[in-house]
């Protein structure tokens, strides 16, 4: 595996979000409050987060099922909004974009790997992968060699062809991987990315992670329960009801 | 457990219930649909065809189903008519029971001589004691006779009471008033020697033509009034005499007339209306053996025995058609139940599939698998109860609208009053079906909907293979003939249901090319919809049932215009013109002036009679009779398809004479009505010779009848000859002209072989000529003289020639005088060039029985005379001759060739008329007329025939619906699988309206291949099988043979209308399912 090899950047339209000057975080997260459901039945999955997370770190969240760790992966990544309180990204409120702006954002912007590993059975592995790139109209050559490019980066060079229940699940998430640095994003979310490998495939998973990282300048929110995880974190957030604990 | 369970499965299932209500609703709505489909189909099978049944029969008249039963005593025998009656009635209605029925009764005198001395001379006639005349007979002039009247005296005896034809009356010279005795043929004594019949009535007959209500086919002379050759007493047929009659006499009084009894007629008209197929069918094998029963009944009271009925064959025809159209509406049924059957395990498995988690769970919480069917079978139940309880009004909703469309309102096929027990028993049975298709998918064992490896691929090919053989025996034998009803309605299931397996087996074929251009492409939207049509399938039977739809109602739109097309054809092959009037009364030149005034002067004057073939053995159907159907060919446009592109013109190329001999043809005055002609002649012969002229006039318009004259001495003087021309003649234009002269000469003396040596006789006819004639007549001089063939035969004629003038022709030749005094020498002299046969066109069959081929001759009889004709082309059929050996002749050279064998017999019997026809005035006229276009309405639509367009109509309308709702529930189930994919979608950066259109863009595609490779498959069954299921009125094949036909406009619609229909419900759950993509799917699996 190429962990730290430099991955050439796509063609992209008009950023949703502009380059945040050098001394503003990456990912500023204020008071953020979101609640499921009303009355005695109202579920607060998030009281009052704050949070940043600077270019090149990787943030692990920590906290048990039921903490908000996902509600809080979904807010920062545009894919819930919450009740109140702001998320910018790059200096950006995102909170506040439209629809459209809010599709920009999950296009150009923000990067999704989920536990379940999130591919489209139908299509093969270098499909998968090159979805974000037919999304920004790439044109076929560029987008089949950054394709090819991103396999070998994940090490499944040899794999393209196959659909996702030709993979083991360490081989669709490092799919998934390669799925979300094909658009060149700049905050990458993680939702228990291992949660359903082994301990080994796991710690490669997240060491691919932990690379792609430093060697793309991202930021990068993982959440996750294991410690080994953890660790290879430059540091650790823990959430409990809904709450940030001090460090 | 199973006690706690019990308590807590109405709870969970109400519960369950209220959670899934949308989804119950929809599962609901498919079984409703479903089952008013089939109580639908079920009230048209049963209800609709007793409904068509009674009214075909109804339909077919009197003539249809009444039995006519003429019993002749034994000749001498003064018959007791008290006595008969009652023992025919009884043997007829015993064949016929148990079917109630009326009977009626004529009875008929003997023949009673005209002349005094009981001689032929004068000709025969006959009394009829007929009680329900007055129905079918117009009074003209004077009053039927009274009954209460009694006889009037005349002499020492009294005189009866008769009403006599209009055509006896002309005969005989009749007016109210006039008396007439009667005398006893020796061959058939009476108890009087002298019967005096008082004329009181004229009457003309009615509907002599009409098949519907043929009461003259119990009359002696079929309601003709007159025969001027009919065999005579005594003679077996072999010699002929005039009759006359009836003469009718007051209901109850022949017996007072004393003139015996010639013949009782009893008509048994049977109650059809409720009878079951099987009781008509046992009635018409008993009616069929009537003959003999009857004759074995009477024992000798009956020297003859006859039976007139159309009732077997009426049942045989109706029966099929019943059969017919019940294949039909069990074909629209059984692939209606088939694409509700489809539908209904999409519903199962929609719930199945929302109900797995719990139903997981249940199992994990220790409930057992069959508490679990349990349970879905109960909420099944209830689901199907509601569907079954409306689908019974909602069915006869659906049938009553079905019967108000006009063209099955016009059936008589009507609405039942109340809740048919067929129609509940017909939901009852459905439900229970739909109930299993439902609780079907809850049995499978969890992670039991994978399909397995390469044993269930072999299998499943397997099963498609056998299914495929299975259908194309089974169309082998339908198009071999096969007309069993299993045939009739397995053969098009199999076939939709196989031609749809292998066409699902194509489709995913197609997408491939797809796939490729999907790879190769930049976008997003449309690549990826082809990449997941490629390699998503879609569910098996969804994709069934959507092909199976469109096929299914494509193969009823054009089975129904197949049929539609081979009716209108059958009606064009059975009617040879848009009208036919036959039985028009008069001569055939006062038929002509009659037709012409009621068809704008466009009618063609049309030979179709039973004939003979001579010694020729032809096959054909049972009952065919040969016909010989001629029409001036060259001015006739003859209309019925024929094979490989060949016409009637180049069919009857060579058929009209080679010239035109009206131009020869002399100028004949025939202003005053009264014709003759001037008769003088000659003979070298001692002894005493006659001439007997016969006149062969045309008036002007093509029309030929026969002008007999009287025998005149040929002794050298002239003399006015009056002709008799039966049924008069009309040249209403002044265009009478002379086509022909036939001179018969007869030596008045009985001579041995060479007594009398040879006379040279000389013959000269002459008449008036209208006075604007030119002279001399064109083309005068190309008359010739022949003799006979029978004279020719018989050697005694020798030197024949003609000499023409203006207005005369004058005959010579030298006769063999001892030879005429036996066989008269008849000399032919005709206006046209001779024609030695007459060139005809012959049916298939006749070639094929015969051993015909063109250039062959062979015999027509015409009259009394077989004429020589050769074949000139065969043919699959004849206009107006479908169903058995027939030939067909231009009238003009038939009448010329007949004249040149003195055969001067009127040869018209129909004239071909244009639709424009005046039909009421013919009617009017007493003629019966046949609507070409009525005749395919009738065909087409007739009672039970309507009953296979309603079917093929339900069946579109069902398949369509079905459809539909079978879309709506794969788009559901599609949703509830794909909301995850959605979600990630989504998240990756796809904008919600590009990740609908994919969706929207994958069910199009799957939608128009599917729609596509349906109609394929509808479109490959039409043109395998729906001609074979096309049948005639008689149940037989069509002919000419049914082609199949297919209707863009009505498979376009369908196809419209079915990807619309899934548009429309696909748009609506597409939309639904990205709206309401969540994150919380980006935490579920996929779900297979």
């Amino acid at each position: 595996m190429s962990g730290g090899t430099p991955v050439p950047a796509g063609t992209a339209a008009t950023p949703a979000v502009p380059d945040a000057p050098g001394d503003v975080p990456m990912v500023r997260v204020r008071g953020v409050h979101r609640t499921y459901g009303s009355g005695r039945a109202a579920v607060r999955a998030l009281r009052g987060v704050d949070l940043d997370v600077a270019a090149g770190e990787l943030v692990a969240l920590v906290g048990r099922s039921g903490s908000g760790k996902t509600t809080l992966l979904n807010v920062v990544g545009g894919l819930d909004r919450p009740d109140a309180g702001s998320v910018q990204i790059g200096g950006t409120d995102v909170t506040s974009l439209d629809a459209a702006g809010q599709v920009r954002l999950r296009r150009d912007v923000v990067a999704f790997v989920f536990q379940t590993f999130g591919l489209v059975p139908v299509l093969s592995a270098a499909e998968n992968v090159a979805v974000p790139l037919r999304l920004r109209a790439l044109p076929i050559a560029d987008r089949e060699r950054r394709v090819a490019l991103l396999l070998r980066l994940v090490g499944l060079d040899g794999h393209a062809a196959l659909r996702p229940d030709e993979l083991s699940g360490g081989q669709q998430q490092r799919v998934a991987i390669a799925r979300a640095l094909a658009g060149s994003p700049r905050l990458l979310i993680a939702d228990e990315p291992t949660g359903q490998l082994d301990t080994e495939t796991g710690l490669s998973v997240m060491a691919l992670i932990r690379a792609v990282v430093e060697a793309e300048g991202m930021a990068a929110v993982v959440s996750t329960h294991d410690p080994v995880m953890i660790g290879l974190a430059d540091r650790a957030v823990r959430l409990v009801d809904g709450r940030v604990l001090p460090a | 457990m199973s006690a706690a369970w019990a308590r807590e499965v109405p709870a969970l299932a109400l519960h369950r219930a209220r959670a899934q209500a949308s989804l119950l609703a929809a599962v609901a709505a498919t079984a409703l649909v479903a089952l008013t489909v089939l109580a639908a189909c079920g009230l048209l099978l049963t209800e609709g065809r007793r409904d068509a049944l009674d009214t075909a029969l109804a339909a077919s008249g009197a003539g249809g189903t009444q039995v006519v039963a003429r019993v002749v005593p034994p000749v001498g025998a003064v018959a007791d008519a008290d006595a008969l009656v009652p023992d025919v009635g009884a043997v007829v209605a015993g064949a016929l029971a148990p079917m109630p029925a009326t009977a009626s009764t004529w009875t008929e005198s003997p023949l009673l001589a005209l002349a005094p001395d009981g001689s032929a001379d004068a000709g025969y006639a006959y009394l009829t004691d007929a009680a329900d005349l007055g129905d079918v007979a117009r009074l003209v002039d004077g009053a039927w006779p009274d009954p209460d009247a009694g006889g009037t005296a005349v002499g020492e005896e009294g005189a009866v009471d008769v009403a006599v034809p209009a055509a006896t009356a002309a005969a005989l010279g009749l007016v109210p008033g006039d008396t007439l005795d009667l005398t006893p043929s020796p061959d058939a004594p009476a108890a009087r020697e002298r019967t005096t019949v008082r004329v009181v009535g004229v009457f003309q007959p009615l509907h002599r033509g009409d098949p519907g209500t043929p009461v003259w086919a119990r009359d002696l002379l079929g309601g003709a009034g007159a025969d001027p050759d009919h065999p005579r007493p005594g003679t077996s047929g072999r010699r002929l005499s005039p009759a006359y009659g009836p003469l009718v006499v007051a209901p109850g009084t022949l017996p007072a007339a004393g003139t015996g009894v010639g013949a009782v007629t009893v008509t048994v008209r049977p109650e059809t209306a409720g009878a079951p197929v099987a009781g008509l069918r046992a009635a018409a094998a008993a009616v069929a053996r009537l003959r003999p029963a009857l004759a074995d009944a009477l024992g000798g009271g009956a020297d003859r025995v006859v039976v007139r009925t159309s009732f077997p064959a009426t049942v045989r025809a109706v029966a099929t058609q019943h059969a017919v159209a019940g294949a039909a509406a069990l074909t629209a049924g059984l692939v209606s139940v088939a694409l509700a059957g489809a539908a209904l395990v999409l519903a199962g498995r929609l719930l199945a599939a929302r109900r797995a988690p719990e139903r997981a769970l249940l199992l994990d919480r220790g409930a057992g698998r069959g508490q679990l069917l349990g349970l879905a079978g109960a909420e099944a139940a209830a689901v199907v109860a509601v569907a079954a309880l409306l689908a019974v009004p909602l069915g006869l909703a659906g049938y009553r609208a079905l019967t108000a469309v006009p063209l099955v309102a016009r059936s008589g096929i009507g609405a039942p009053a109340g809740v048919p027990a067929c129609l509940v028993a017909t939901v009852a049975a459905g439900a229970v079906a739909l109930l299993i298709a439902l609780v079907a998918p809850a049995a499978r064992p969890p992670g039991g909907r994978r399909r397995g490896g390469t044993a269930s691929r072999l299998a499943r090919s397997g099963g498609d293979l056998l299914l495929v053989a299975v259908a194309v025996l089974a169309a082998l034998r339908l198009r071999a003939g096969g007309s069993a009803d299993a045939v009739r309605v397995l053969a098009p299931v199999l076939a939709l249901v196989a031609a749809c397996v292998v066409v699902l087996r194509v489709v995913p074929l197609l997408a491939r090319p797809a796939e490729r251009a999907a790879r190769r492409s930049r976008g997003f939207v449309l690549p990826l919809a082809a990449l997941d049509v490629a390699r998503r399938p879609r569910a098996a039977v969804a994709l069934l049932l959507l092909v199976l739809a469109a096929a299914g109602a494509t193969f009823g739109a054009g089975w129904a215009a197949t049929w539609s097309r081979s009716q209108a054809e059958q009606a064009e092959a059975l009617v040879p013109a848009a009208v036919v009037a036959s039985d028009v009364p008069g001569s055939p030149t006062t038929q002509g002036a009659l037709v012409r005034a009621a068809a704008g002067g466009r009618a063609l004057p049309a030979t179709d009679r039973v004939t003979g073939f001579g010694t020729l053995a032809v096959s054909g159907p049972e009952d065919a009779e040969p016909r010989l159907v001629a029409v001036d060919t060259g001015s006739v446009v003859l209309a019925g398809r024929l094979p490989d592109g060949t016409t009637w013109a180049d069919l009857t190329r060579g058929l009209a004479p080679p010239d035109d001999e009206p131009a020869a043809a002399l100028p004949f005055a025939a202003d005053g009505g009264d014709l003759a002609v001037r008769v003088s002649g000659t003979t070298g012969s001692g002894y005493p010779m006659s001439v007997t002229p016969t006149l062969v006039l045309d008036d002007g318009h093509g029309v030929r009848v026969r002008a007999l004259g009287e025998r005149v001495p040929l002794d050298g003087a002239e003399r006015t000859v009056p002709l008799s021309a039966p049924g008069g003649f009309a040249a209403p234009d002044g265009g009478a002209r002379v086509l022909a002269v036939v001179i018969q000469v007869s030596t008045d003396a009985q001579l041995e072989e060479g007594v009398g040596g040879l006379a040279d006789v000389a013959v000269s006819v002459g008449w008036d000529r209208p006075a604007a004639a030119a002279d001399p007549a064109p083309g005068a001089g190309t008359w010739s003289a022949r003799p006979t063939d029978a004279t020719l035969q018989n050697q005694s004629l020798s030197d024949p020639a003609v000499v023409v003038g203006p207005d005369a022709v004058r005959a010579t030749g030298e006769v063999d005088v001892s030879r005429a005094s036996y066989l008269p020498t008849v000399l032919v002299l005709t206006s046209s060039s001779p024609v030695p046969a007459v060139p005809v066109v012959v049916t298939q069959d006749l070639a094929t029985g015969a051993g015909l081929e063109p250039g062959d001759p062979l015999q027509v009889a015409v009259g009394g005379t077989a004429l020589p004709a050769t074949v000139a082309a065969v043919a699959p059929y004849l206009p107006g001759a479908v169903d058995g050996p027939a030939v067909l002749a231009d009238l003009r050279t038939l009448s010329r060739v007949a004249v040149g064998e003195a055969e001067t017999a009127p040869l018209v019997d129909s004239w071909w008329l244009p639709a424009d026809a005046d039909a009421a005035a013919l009617r009017d006229a007493g003629a019966a007329v046949t609507s070409r276009a009525a005749v395919a309405e009738d065909l087409r639509a007739g009672p039970l025939r309507v009953g296979v367009l309603a079917a093929l109509g339900l069946l579109v309308v069902a398949a369509v619906a079905l459809a539909l709702v079978g879309a709506a529930l794969h788009a559901a189930e599609t949703a509830e699988d794909r909301g995850p994919e959605v979600a990630r979608l989504l998240a990756v950066g796809a904008a919600p309206r590009a990740v609908s259109a994919t969706y929207v863009v994958q069910h199009v595609v799957v939608d128009v291949l599917a729609v596509a490779a349906g109609t394929a498959a509808g479109a490959l069954v039409v043109r395998a099988l729906a001609p074979a299921l096309t049948i005639s009125a008689t149940g037989g094949r069509p002919v000419p043979e049914a082609l199949a036909d297919w209707s863009w406009p009505a498979a376009s619609g369908i196809a419209a209308a079915l990807l619309a229909g899934a548009a429309a419900v696909v748009l609506p759950v597409v939309t639904g399912l990205v709206r309401r993509a969540s994150a919380a799917h980006l935490r579920l699996g996929d779900a297979e």
